[in-house]
């Protein structure tokens, strides 16, 4: 067995090489991913619905398979669907199941609460109304979107396609953009873009935090587990707030 | 985008865990693996049927994840069902549906096989006994003389998850030592850990050492044409390099 420290359950959107590229970079020996998804090859609406009705049925054969703990990905299914909906999941979920359930978007916005970060940037794969979704949703829970960046892609296949290279100018030509709003923190959700593993270099050329997706998955996961040595120096959250 | 050179699709008979952690230490720089799940919870015949159904939905997710390959897992769908033969039925269809290299867990395992030169082994299976008598049947059909076949009789993948990590070693030179003349052993099972015991089997006993997850890693990189040295998992995976 690799998990014998912890088993991390994970329910993706689809199928992706990104999550388990970044996550074994990332974690300390003996912590595994069980790796599950749902199918959702659009980011619309419609598909989420489709998807939400599965989750349950996918996260109880991870509790039966030995899940320690269940991060819900596919964000969307919850900023889709109105403030509050990230936390009525999880708990329903966790309910069902036994295993504590986070949802993903519950670990971002617990990471920026963790490092200070009210007046945030938000920099995604995404389109303008993915993101202005996610704003209405950032904001009655404290936050400030002070500045919005994307790609403009709402296929899932073409979000797996960006380099690097567009991340990373992604990232610092948004922050230059609105760089004198002062900005606390990015935010930079979804977990099918190449992005965790960059969070260094963009804190220490930004001087701000940095929350990816996948590390706010892993952080959350890795905190409620009580796990904190050995972990790979990826960011300041993970190196500072577990 | 980590794959940049491949992205190997594999569908893995349910959670996928074991493989993925093996998949990931074994692949080169610029080849990742897209995973998505069945749901064979035990190894019955009706979670196979439910399961073998949901192929044609998963070889789709991985399809329109622009994989460069498809891999179909859960070997016991393919050697408790429709026995020898419906391995290329399933890929058939996927490669003509969706036009990318499909194989079958069971099927990467008899192309390492036949690619080692292999006509006599051994088999090491997590599987109840009926399940390790159908996969050596599926071998002897393929062409193989199984000389010795042993199980560890664990119902579902649970209990295979929760094995010890050393369990592969041991069964493996206990089974060898019933047939001193094989030339391999092959383990089931890509829930299974024990990747990092192939190359300490073929020093200690001289064979060639073959698991699931080494023959679908193989089997990718070969499809792919990525020759890079991977170097401490056996003959197999030191094969595609030329050993170098």
């Amino acid at each position: 067995m690799y998990g014998w420290k912890a088993r991390i359950g994970s329910i993706s959107a689809v199928p992706t090489d990104i999550l388990p590229y970044e996550f074994y970079r990332i974690v300390p020996e003996g912590v595994t991913l069980m790796q599950t998804t749902l199918g959702i090859p659009i980011v619309l609406e419609k598909d989420l619905d489709e998807a939400r009705k599965n989750i349950e049925g996918i996260a109880r054969t991870l509790a039966r398979e030995g899940a320690d703990v269940i991060i819900l990905g596919a964000a969307p299914i919850v900023y889709f669907k109105g403030v509050g909906s990230d936390k009525a999941l999880s708990d329903e979920i966790t309910q069902a199941t036994g295993v504590p359930t986070i949802s993903n978007q519950t670990a971002m916005m617990d990471a920026l609460k963790a490092l200070g970060c009210q007046r945030i940037l938000l920099v995604s794969p995404h389109d303008q109304v993915t993101n202005e979704k996610l704003k209405r949703y950032l904001e009655p829970q404290g936050f400030e979107v002070v500045g919005m960046g994307g790609l403009d892609l709402i296929v899932n296949a073409e979000i797996n396609r960006i380099t690097r290279q567009q991340a990373y100018h992604l990232v610092k030509d948004t922050f230059n953009k609105y760089r004198g709003e002062g900005i606390q923190g990015i935010l930079l959700p979804c977990a099918n873009w190449p992005s965790s593993l960059l969070v260094r270099t963009w804190e220490a050329e930004l001087g701000v935090p940095v929350v990816t997706s996948i590390q706010a998955k892993i952080w959350s996961c890795l905190k409620t587990l009580g796990i904190r040595d050995d972990v790979k120096a990826v960011g300041s959250l993970l190196e500072t707030k577990l | 985008m980590y794959g940049w050179r491949g992205k190997v699709g594999y569908i893995s008979p349910i959670v996928a865990e074991t493989s993925i952690r093996a998949f990931n230490e074994m692949l080169p720089e610029g080849v990742t693996m897209a995973v998505t799940c069945l749901s064979i919870q035990d190894y019955q015949k009706k979670e196979f049927e439910h399961s073998k159904a949901q192929i044609d939905r998963a070889a789709e997710d991985l399809a329109r994840a622009e994989v460069d390959c498809i891999i179909v897992g859960g070997a016991p769908m393919i050697f408790a069902l429709d026995g020898f033969g419906s391995d290329q039925v399933i890929i058939k269809r996927i490669e003509d549906k969706w036009h990318l290299p499909t194989t079958t867990a069971q099927t990467a395992q008899v192309e390492a096989l036949q690619a080692m030169g292999i006509s006599k082994l051994v088999l090491c299976t997590t599987l109840p006994d009926h399940l390790t008598a159908d996969k050596k049947e599926f071998l002897e059909k393929s062409g193989f003389k199984v000389l010795a076949a042993k199980g560890l009789n664990l119902p579902n993948q649970i209990d295979v998850a929760a094995l010890p990590p050393h369990v592969a070693y041991q069964i493996a030179k206990k089974t060898l030592s019933e047939a001193p003349e094989a030339e391999a052993v092959l383990f089931n099972c890509s829930q299974w850990r024990n990747i990092e015991y192939l190359q300490k089997l073929e020093d200690d006993f001289g064979v060639t050492a073959i698991s699931s997850n080494a023959a679908m890693t193989w089997w990718g990189l070969k499809t792919l044409k990525i020759h890079d040295p991977i170097i401490g998992y056996g003959r197999l995976l030191a094969s595609l390099s030329g050993g170098k």
